[in-house]
């Protein structure tokens, strides 16, 4: 058996095999542990949402409860703010910064529009032109960004802070998208993925006089859709999440991305309980929109990943 | 969908080899050329300007804290902006990211004009180069006003003043009142009175009496008991290492003990939840607990007070921290800053500090301690803090003690967690502080 | 063409680009290719810029003093001499590294076939139970990190001490025990990634032919000999990826702990260095203390690191090939 029986059998084409109307008890059996495994995935993220809804003495009771007896969206807003006892919640702790967490928000949502929406689009230009055209050069290109990918990327870490300093681009949001351009994995990706289309389209395209850029924009990018939705989605979560470059270049609250206003939560969880709720309400708010996000293009994701393992 | 041909990392490997072979060389010919170009030194060897030559319009303070302190800064800025017309802004970044979010400044030369941070950063960043010389300014309200303890602190061994404090954290002994009240037990002054009570309470039924929430098992913590012991890290002129000296070595033996055998939790917990369930009578803290216990556990008045660590048998006294305050080098107002620095000092800088933490129920102690009975705190934690604040020591002032302190925490830990021996840890510890000499 | 027969010779008979005429002056072939090279230009100039460039800057830097402010010093190899032989939180950092990636890599992908395995079908509720699984994929970041760190608080009210006093044990201060650090971030790694690398495995799964195993059933072959004779060998280009690409992943973890064991300016790596990995290491050195060289030559040591293991995990995986047939 070797890797071509798998490649001759096609991948997503192939119907699983149908549910069997027969009930296999020893195999449910064997499952159990596992069903309890879907219960341990969920708990942290049962635990994060009544946290977010839970009021301060309800957080700090022991033992826990597991349902919010007196369900309050202090961590989030609270009205009576200025009293005793009430929460700074998290759309008032940033009062100093124009918009407060929802600025977070949009730095993140900003950022990895541009950075995914730019870096499929030079990716794709890349990817088109080393498969595509008869260049030459094109394998030393192609060899040096494959090899690229064998290096973790805090090996240009210090480096890259450094260039971005000296360039004036720290606490910006220009020093947040450029570095992060160019991504040779989507390269890589998208050239296997060419690799399997054949060339006859493009052929014709060029026969008829079409320019080069034109055929990239008509007639590959719609081809590649598939490819460049499931690189969109690593992207888009890689800088949803992006945390350590931030870290390092982001000094002014106002460019502060999600996981940095997250970040700067944690610290204040040791100093007082009432800041755990908010953190917890952060958290939520933070990490709802890539499950909301999961949840509708679930198809793309699943199939994306998928597409990875077998494409590279 | 044909899948693609096998992991193409197998060819990748061979040419990688060759590849950064052969770049290496070239690329660091080139990169020479380049960072020569573009690190400039640090600067702060400047001449010194007046506010009147900079004639700037702002200042910007990054302030290392959280945001409740900001206000307390804006005051004094907003005293200065009437005074002099410049306009003080002032940001607030996190304690955990402070120390490499400044260094980066100084590294970029693009930071803010103040900077303030641990006490031990003034001397740290001054000696690379990033902070100018207090001393070079005009600053008539600094010298006479800053605390003993934190001035041996803050003036770098060359006898530059890089940083003076801003505000001040001490470590106090919280208590609940009521509970020793009710087993009828005295407020400890002493070790052995300690021990004595940890002991009644633990036979009252109470499982863990005692609770340290700064930095259980971290230098902080253990400095309090070192320093009572009679110990001290330095000798004076920072010459030699003596943390390996037999009263180091007996306030280590006490600190540990604690956690081995009085059950206090080596992970910081919460200090007001742990009082307001009854599960801790003392703990130890930084002075921040004050408005935790006041605003955020109003249930609890009444029932709890503070007072100084008690004491060993050398020294009373405990670790005093805060925020130093500086001018950054790369500054374009460093006359102008410094200016503003020493108002922070004078009455009317102090009286701004002060009614403004009133206000919003945020404890402020001033850098100066004639003005610390004008504190908002009740009469008992006044005196408390008072005491605390006669008695209390800063951090060494001697440049290896920043860059030693991670080893001198693993050495600590190592006591704690591993149960190795006090004088082999501290002879380690010896080592790591000799290394950074 | 050329590049398309020795990368894919699988492909070879694919109708390949336009074949490059060889005729004509260099000027009209710069006519005839300058689009292309225009549409490779700006993947390439940010690729060299912030990727190459920079690698050999890092290099240079790891053969420095460089601190960030006084000009850099060229010191030879010291800085990887002091790495490799000298300094002991350097060797505490790779061995909790090598810890953590030995407990992830393995316990991740073995749980992911397993769940693969059970649930592979298009029923409902292996459909639902796939999505829970794959749930923490999507949701990883810092958010979850902080869940992570709430759970395990020393107080009585967190989640880790009510579990297990429930089951009759004594509150522990997690974060503060060294023994449970490393267990600590290879649970959350597993239940990060288990269900990824099931969506992996599920995809390779449902690509063997159905036929393989009717055939194998005919035969008279137990389950457990069709999966060890059919499904794994099946699965190894999928498994060898889903390995390769954890094992790079998990040497670099560096969130988690900085997030769960931060306490105080200046300290990282929990206590006594329990949760020190190498890349919390690499951003305590290069910015907290602004040992640049030193720094760049921890990523270097990272990347040999590395670079070494996908190597050796590449020879084993192709030893079994061999070995098959």
């Amino acid at each position: 058996m070797s890797v071509k029986t798998l490649a001759s059998a096609g991948t997503a084409t192939k119907r699983p095999t149908p549910f069997k109307r027969r009930v296999n008890w020893a195999a449910e059996l064997a499952r159990l542990p596992l069903y309890l495994w879907a219960l341990v995935v969920l708990i942290p993220f049962w635990w994060m949402i009544i946290a977010a809804f839970k009021t301060v003495p309800e957080l700090m009771k022991n033992p826990p409860t597991f349902f919010p007896q007196d369900p309050s969206l202090d961590s989030f807003y609270d009205p009576t703010l200025g009293n005793k006892d009430s929460v700074e919640g998290v759309f008032q702790r940033w009062d100093e910064v124009a918009g407060g967490f929802l600025r977070f928000a949009f730095n993140s949502f900003w950022i990895t529009v541009t950075v995914t929406v730019i870096s499929l689009l030079i990716a794709s230009l890349a990817a088109y032109m080393l498969t595509k055209t008869a260049a030459p050069g094109r394998r030393i290109v192609f060899v040096t960004i494959i090899s690229s990918m064998m290096i973790p990327w805090q090996v240009s870490l210090i480096p890259n802070y450094l260039l971005t300093s000296d360039l004036g681009m720290t606490d910006s949001y220009l020093g947040y998208i450029i570095p992060g351009l160019a991504k040779a994995f989507v390269v890589f990706f998208l050239v296997q993925y060419l690799r399997s289309i054949p060339d006859d389209l493009v052929h014709a395209a060029r026969v008829d006089g079409a320019s080069e850029w034109r055929i990239w924009w008509q007639i590959i990018l719609p081809l590649l859709r598939p490819a460049l939705a499931a690189m969109a989605i690593f992207v888009a979560l890689g800088e949803w999440n992006n945390f350590l470059w931030p870290l390092i270049i982001i000094r002014t609250d106002e460019l502060f991305n999600l996981p940095m206003a997250l970040s700067s939560l944690n610290n204040s969880i040791v100093s007082s309980p009432g800041s755990m709720g908010v953190a917890m309400a952060a958290s939520l708010l933070a990490t709802l929109p890539t499950v909301v996000f999961f949840f509708l293009f679930q198809k793309h994701f699943i199939k994306g990943i998928a597409l990875s393992g077998i494409k590279a | 969908m044909p899948a693609g041909g096998p992991l193409p990392l197998n060819g990748v490997n061979v040419t990688v080899i060759s590849r950064t072979k052969r770049f290496g060389a070239a690329a660091a010919a080139a990169a020479i050329a380049l960072t020569a170009a573009a690190c400039s030194d640090g600067g702060g060897g400047q001449d010194a300007t007046s506010m009147e030559e900079e004639n700037v319009d702002s200042i910007t303070v990054w302030h290392t804290g959280d945001a409740t302190q900001l206000p307390m800064i804006e005051a004094v800025g907003k005293l200065f902006e009437e005074e002099h017309g410049v306009k003080v802004e002032v940001e607030a970044i996190d304690w955990a990211d402070a120390h490499a979010k400044i260094l980066t400044a100084i590294q970029s030369q693009d930071g803010p004009d103040i900077f303030t941070g641990g006490l031990s950063w003034g001397i740290e960043f001054g000696e690379l180069g990033g902070l100018v010389d207090l001393r070079q300014y005009e600053t008539e309200n600094l010298e006479s006003n800053v605390i003993d303890g934190l001035w041996q602190s803050i003036e770098s061994p060359g006898g530059e003043l890089y940083g003076v404090p801003l505000n001040m954290t001490t470590y106090s002994m919280y208590y609940r009142s009521d509970i020793l009240e009710a087993e009828g037990i005295a407020v400890p002054a002493t070790w052995e009175e300690m021990d004595a009570a940890i002991t009644e309470l633990q036979g009252a039924g109470y499982a863990t009496p005692f609770a340290a929430t700064w930095e259980p098992i971290g230098w902080l913590d253990w400095f309090n008991y070192m320093h009572q012991a009679g110990g001290t890290l330095y000798s004076e002129d920072c010459s030699e290492v003596t943390i390996d000296s037999p009263e180091v070595a007996l306030g280590t033996e006490y600190w540990a003990k604690r956690f081995s055998e009085q059950n206090v939790p080596t992970d910081q917990p919460d200090l007001g939840a742990g009082f307001s369930a009854g599960e801790y009578v003392f703990a130890t803290g930084g002075s921040w607990n004050y408005d935790t216990l006041t605003v955020g556990f109003p249930e609890l008045a009444g029932k709890w007070s503070s007072a100084p660590l008690p004491a060993g048998p050398a020294n009373a006294g405990s670790f005093i921290g805060g925020n130093v305050m500086g001018v950054m080098a790369q500054s374009e107002a460093p006359g102008t800053s410094a200016a503003f620095i020493d108002m922070v000092y004078s009455d009317a800088g102090v009286d701004a500090m002060l009614t403004t933490a009133a206000e919003n129920n945020v404890l402020w102690l001033p850098p100066r301690t004639d003005k610390v009975a004008d504190t908002h705190l009740d009469d008992a934690n006044k005196q408390a803090l008072t005491t605390i604040f006669e008695t209390s020591v800063g951090p060494p002032n001697c440049t290896g003690w920043e860059p030693s302190s991670p080893d001198v925490q693993l050495a600590l830990q190592s006591i704690v967690l591993e149960g190795v021996p006090v004088e082999e840890a501290l002879a380690n510890a010896k080592t790591a502080m000799e290394a950074n000499q | 063409m050329t590049l398309k027969q020795t990368a894919d010779p699988e492909r070879a008979a694919a109708p390949g680009p336009a074949p490059a005429p060889r005729r004509g002056r260099p000027s009209h072939r710069l006519q005839r290719y300058g689009p292309a090279y225009a549409m490779l230009l700006p993947f390439a100039l940010l690729f060299i810029v912030f990727l190459i460039f920079p690698l050999g800057r890092s290099f240079y830097y790891s053969l420095t003093d460089f601190n960030g402010i006084k000009a850099p010093e060229f010191v030879g190899f010291q800085n990887f001499s002091e790495l490799i032989v000298n300094d002991d939180r350097f060797h505490k950092a790779i061995w909790n590294t090598v810890k953590y990636v030995l407990g992830s890599v393995i316990l991740t992908i073995a749980l992911g076939l397993v769940l693969a395995i059970a649930f592979k079908t298009t029923s409902l509720r292996d459909r639902v139970l796939r999505t829970i699984f794959f749930l923490p994929s999507v949701s990883a970041g810092v958010g979850v990190i902080l869940v992570w760190r709430w759970i395990f608080m020393v107080d009585s009210w967190g989640l880790g001490n009510t579990v297990v006093r429930f089951f009759g044990g004594e509150n522990r201060a997690w974060l503060a025990e060294p023994g449970v650090s490393i267990p600590i971030l290879t649970t959350m790694a597993v239940w990060g990634g288990a269900g990824y690398a099931m969506v992996l495995f599920v995809a390779g799964i449902n690509a063997i032919p159905d036929e393989l195993y009717e055939q194998a059933s005919i035969d008279g072959a137990s389950k457990a000999r069709q999966f060890w004779h059919i499904t794994l060998p099946l699965l190894r280009p999928v498994l060898v990826f889903v390995v390769i690409t954890s094992t790079i992943g998990a040497f670099q973890i560096f969130e988690p702990v900085y997030l769960l064991w931060r306490r105080s300016a200046s300290i990282v790596g929990g206590p006594l260095d329990s949760a020190l990995t190498i890349v919390p290491y690499l951003y305590d050195m290069g910015f907290n203390r602004f040992q640049l060289g030193y720094a760049s030559a921890i990523a270097w040591v990272l990347f040999l690191i590395i670079f070494l293991v996908t190597l050796v995990q590449l020879r084993v995986t192709k030893t079994f090939k061999e070995f098959d047939r």
